[in-house]
């Protein structure tokens, strides 16, 4: 038996026992009697809007004793299925449960358990006349998170708010005006968040897993205002339910379509056409919406800005909702192709494509103790870069997975636990000029465990202690802890300190040309078994303060730490290689926003400061660095980084500005364009030699400052009954910056980002 | 009201910004202190007329930036003082020029030599190197029988490099036989001579698949020829170097030149101990 079989069979051994006591553990759970509590009672809200029927997401459900001095006893906040759940309420006892929302009328009732009662009520809340000000939109978030940390909730409201040259806004334009999230420039579709790179990012959509929704134009990703019912992004520490992701998770929840009336809409803009439909398919039961939108902007920019912008990109939505007295569940399908040439003088055009569906089921049957949740899918990525005559390099992952999530309660906290199976199938084939063909071609299944337990120690303190595990027949993760705290002061939303620290391990590696500033495509593979695992730590402090009602101020710190991260080794020629070096990382620093929503003005400013190096030895990196630890400054590390969201609305005209300044990003200098002769095999006078571009001390030099202004001015207008026309006029880079996005390293030509673009978009919708 | 003013001086604000940080939109791509011209070259004693390739390093892969060259090409001969300043040829291939600087005269053995390329603006580097030198090889005895020891002398060789490859042709089925490479260098500090010693059968015997069993005898042609490069001091070691060094990698010159020598031997039996077979 070969070392690698004993290994191979001691792992097996390790999951297998792993697996049987975790199973184990669940089984404790749910067999041990809940004697002290067993008399409780509890109540499950479903809120719903009376308008359309949907799910109301951060509805506050709210419990008081009834009386004339009644006291809060209770609360829960729904999710983004409109769902909210409380435990261990008294029985045989009058109480006052009261339902609110911003903008609509508050439901209040009266209410008596019995014991051991398991009561689901159905909540529709009216719209109310007349919309609240300078009042604070409360977003349920999917998974309970405790404190601030790292996260950023996101409505559909925030990504309306920033210019894109579409009539609705997008998620990645809004989350690049967040610090601590930097982008290569405006194409390519990646996202770089505190220092990891993007194959380290976990994008859900629905639960969904998405490898890479964000669209070869950085201005667009799958995700419109449109589809968003809401987003948590979490920079970092987020909580055991995630795991396979070494630096952020992107949780998107998808709207569900129109219960109650069909609607659509059609839009065209300089950039893209959009359509889009919902409504129900039985009232107030099921529902569908579905989008889908395709790229104009490579026939139409010679003619508005005299440039050639090879960009092409489309994508397509589709959600079918379906609604019961105990369980709600939803299907989702997701299409994205892209193609560019996002160095247009390089001749050479990167594409990829997604393919996701799945579905996904919530139960609270009076039946079941606990509610659980179930979901399953598809989830297929490729990627590739051709030339004009064949395909130079091919990537694709796909998966199939299964999940389940389940709730307990044990005296004051509640517990959340739960499994996955993930068989990833992985495919890569390079072709390279001047190297033998080198493919990859594996399936692994990966199991993770997770449980984690949400305790309000006293109405200031609240921690979030967590436990995830995940391994495969290659590797065995570890155990990955996790811990989030939270504190207010003053026992209100007002103030808060919050810490969210852990480990995360990543079972597999993304390596890209990182020496190539606008390097593309990826090549994703599993951690091969000679290999070491890579991971990471986290920590993460953040505070949090409101004046008044309408100022937030957010200060927050973070420091990670990566181990065995796989970089691609380096050669004078400019070229993926699947070979790889292990390096450490390290990257620090700290965000600061503020943000002020005063009447029909909104504003938000905030600041990111980060420092990002990489160390490797250099003899595995590649001979010609002469330090024997070489330490870098990889090209993502933006030091750093402004932002300025403004919006205001005046005589019915919505204006919106988005502001950015970041310092220059590293980059390698050439040190020569050579053609090596082998003397004396080859013959000067004869042979030509060997064609390569040999780089300087990498990452030695930084970019110049990137400076944007974006613009824009809309309005909508009735034009006939149940007819909408939105039109919304705009300017991206009114600068007219030339802000670099690369340079061609064999030509040394210069490429630059979006240069100054007028648009004019037209939205027309029937409700 | 209030909310307009701020709005307006948050504008006004950002507007000025935006023109004290629109300058300085500059990028220097590439590194010119560090590489000037790359330098590849290895003088054959044995030619008439040599080539060195001599490319800049900061003119990209395109047919206009490599048209010309800005470069000044001097040839000396360190020993004599001689200068020449070469003229070069154009090689046109994969869309791009590439100038071979010519050395029009033949090169002598054991003379340095140096090539010094100057740019426009007094940037310069230099290569050199020490030829071989160029000793008539000797092989003694000759035309002795097969188990008879053999010595070849180069004499001098100094701080060069020999490597060589012997080859001889057995009888059938046998293929032609390929030895090597060897790689011999002086003898010692004290002994300026590079010699290699061997014995025929030695060599018949390493004939692939023959089981050992082969001599002269059997031998389809009575000599042995040694096909050998002499390279000038650290050439090969440069060639063979296993470290890569990105900068010192555009330099590659040196000297050399290739030659056989002949070995004849007698291939009649030797008894003993040939005609002493052992039984299996």
């Amino acid at each position: 038996m070969t070392d690698s079989q004993i290994k191979k069979n001691s792992l097996c051994y390790l999951y297998c026992f792993r697996v049987w006591f975790i199973l184990a553990l669940i089984i404790l759970f749910s067999a041990v009697p809940d004697k002290t509590y067993s008399q409780d009672a509890l109540i499950r809200t479903v809120v719903i809007s009376s308008e359309d029927g949907s799910p109301m997401v951060g509805a506050n459900v709210l419990i008081y004793s009834s009386g004339q001095n009644s006291e809060l006893l209770y609360n829960c906040v729904t999710n983004p299925t409109g769902f909210c759940e409380i435990r261990r309420i008294t029985p045989e006892t009058e109480l006052e449960l009261r339902i609110s929302y911003v903008g609509f009328s508050a439901h209040s009732e009266i209410f008596v358990l019995e014991p051991d009662e398991r009561r689901t009520i159905r909540v529709e809340l009216e719209t109310e006349v007349g919309a609240l000000e300078d009042e604070a939109v409360v977003i349920g978030d999917r998974v309970v998170t405790t404190g601030r940390a790292g996260v950023q909730r996101v409505s559909s409201d925030d990504i309306a708010r920033i210019p894109t040259p579409g009539v609705d806004g997008d998620l990645v334009s809004f989350l690049q005006t967040e610090p601590g999230i930097v982008t290569t420039g405006d194409r390519g579709g990646d996202l770089y968040i505190r220092g990891g790179t993007p194959d380290q990012n976990l994008v859900l959509v629905d639960n969904l897993p998405v490898v890479k929704p964000f669209h070869v134009s950085n201005l667009f990703s799958a995700f419109s205002e449109e589809v968003v019912q809401n987003a948590d992004v979490y920079a970092g520490g987020h909580g055991a339910e995630f795991s396979n992701a070494m630096s952020a998770v992107i949780d998107i929840s998808l709207r569900p379509g129109n219960f109650r009336q069909y609607s659509g809409s059609g839009a065209v803009s300089p950039y893209m056409v959009s359509l889009h439909a919902e409504g129900p398919v039985i009232r107030d039961r099921q529902s569908f919406m579905v989008m889908a939108r395709r790229s104009t902007i490579q026939s139409i920019a010679p003619t508005l800005i005299n440039e050639e912008v090879p960009l092409d990109f489309g994508d397509f939505i589709a959600r079918y909702t379906l609604r019961f007295d105990n369980m709600s569940c939803n299907a989702t399908a997701l299409y994205t192709k892209d193609s560019g040439e996002v160095i247009p003088t390089r001749k050479i055009r990167s594409e990829w494509s997604n393919t996701v569906f799945g579905t996904k089921c919530l139960a609270y049957d009076t039946g079941l103790k606990y509610p659980l949740e179930i979901w399953a899918g598809y989830s297929g990525y490729n990627n590739s870069e051709r030339s004009d005559t064949e395909q130079e390099r091919y990537s694709s992952l796909n998966q199939i997975y299964l999940n389940a999530s389940l709730r307990e309660q044990i005296s004051k906290v509640s517990i959340n636990y739960g499994f996955g199976v993930n068989f990833r199938f992985y495919d890569v084939l390079l072709s390279e000029k001047f190297a033998d063909i080198r493919s990859v071609n594996r399936i692994i299944p990966i199991m993770s465990l997770y449980v984690s337990g949400n305790w309000e120690i006293s109405e200031k303190f609240e921690i979030q202690p967590g436990l995830a595990t995940q391994f495969s027949v290659d590797h065995a993760g570890g155990l990955e802890p996790r811990l989030r705290m939270a504190w207010k002061p003053d026992g209100t939303d007002r103030q808060e300190l919050s810490i969210a620290m852990g480990k995360y391990v990543q079972m597999f590696a993304g390596v890209s040309d990182q020496r190539d500033v606008g390097a593309v495509f990826t090549v994703l593979q599993p951690i091969k078994l000679a290999d070491k695992v890579p991971y990471s730590y986290h920590g993460i402090l953040s505070y949090e303060q409101w004046i008044g009602r309408s100022l937030k101020i957010n200060v927050e710190g973070y420091a990670r730490s990566y181990t065995n991260i796989p970089v691609s080794k380096w050669t004078p020629e400019a070229r993926i290689r699947i070979e790889t070096a292990n390096a450490k990382g390290l990257s620090y620093g700290f965000d600061g926003r503020m943000q002020v929503q005063r009447g029909k003005f909104f504003s938000s400013i905030g600041y990111g400061w980060s420092n990002i190096s990489y160390e490797a030895t250099s003899g595995d990196l590649g001979a010609w660095i002469e330090e024997p630890v070489f330490e870098f400054s990889p090209a993502h590390d933006q030091r750093h980084k402004l932002n300025a969201v403004l919006g205001y609305e005046i005589l019915g005209f919505e204006t919106n500005i988005r502001w950015e300044l970041g310092s220059g990003k590293p980059y390698t200098q050439i040190f020569g364009y050579d053609f090596a002769v082998n003397v004396p095999i080859q013959d000067p006078d004869e042979d030509s030699g060997t064609a390569r571009t040999l780089f300087s001390r990498p990452f030695g030099e930084t970019l110049p400052y990137y400076h944007r202004l974006d613009f824009s001015v809309g309005r909508e207008f009735m034009v006939m009954d149940g007819w909408n026309l939105s039109t919304e006029g705009g300017i991206i880079n009114t600068y007219d910056r030339n802000n670099i996005y690369n340079f061609d390293i064999n030509t040394l030509q210069r490429v630059d980002q979006t240069p100054f673009f007028p648009y004019l978009s037209i939205k027309l919708s029937a409700l | 009201m209030r909310s307009t003013k701020i709005f307006v001086s948050v504008l006004l604000f950002i507007i000025a910004t935006g023109f004290v940080y629109s300058c300085d939109n500059t990028l220097e791509p590439v590194d010119y202190d560090t590489g000037i011209y790359s330098i590849y070259g290895a003088l054959d004693l044995r030619k008439d007329s040599n080539y060195v390739r001599v490319r800049d390093l900061n003119m990209p892969f395109t047919t206009e930036a490599t048209q010309e060259i800005d470069a000044q090409v001097l040839f000396e001969n360190l020993d004599s003082d001689m200068q020449e300043l070469l003229d070069f040829e154009l090689l046109f291939e994969s869309d791009v020029y590439h100038h071979n600087f010519k050395i029009p005269d033949p090169i002598q053995p054991n003379t340095n030599y140096q090539i010094t390329v100057t740019r426009s603006d007094g940037e310069s580097i230099n290569v050199s190197t020490l030829t071989p030198t160029n000793p008539d090889p000797i092989a003694q005895p000759i035309n002795e029988k097969c188990y008879t020891p053999v010595v070849i002398t180069f004499d001098p060789v100094y701080e060069s490099t020999i490597e060589f490859y012997i080859e001889f042709q057995p009888r059938a089925p046998f293929f032609r036989t390929r030895l090597g490479p060897y790689i011999l260098r002086k003898n010692s500090e004290s002994d300026p001579r590079a010699q290699f010693s061997f014995m025929p059968v030695d060599l018949t015997k390493m004939v692939p698949m023959s089981l050992s069993r082969l001599r002269c005898t059997d031998l389809m042609r009575p000599y042995f020829e040694f096909y050998f490069t002499h390279y000038a001091e650290g050439f090969y070691e440069e060639l063979n170097a296993s470290s890569f060094d990105a900068f010192e990698s555009t330099q590659r010159f040196g000297s050399y030149y290739r030659d056989t020598l002949v070995v004849p031997v007698d291939t009649s039996r030797v008894c003993p101990p040939d005609c002493i077979r052992l039984k299996r």
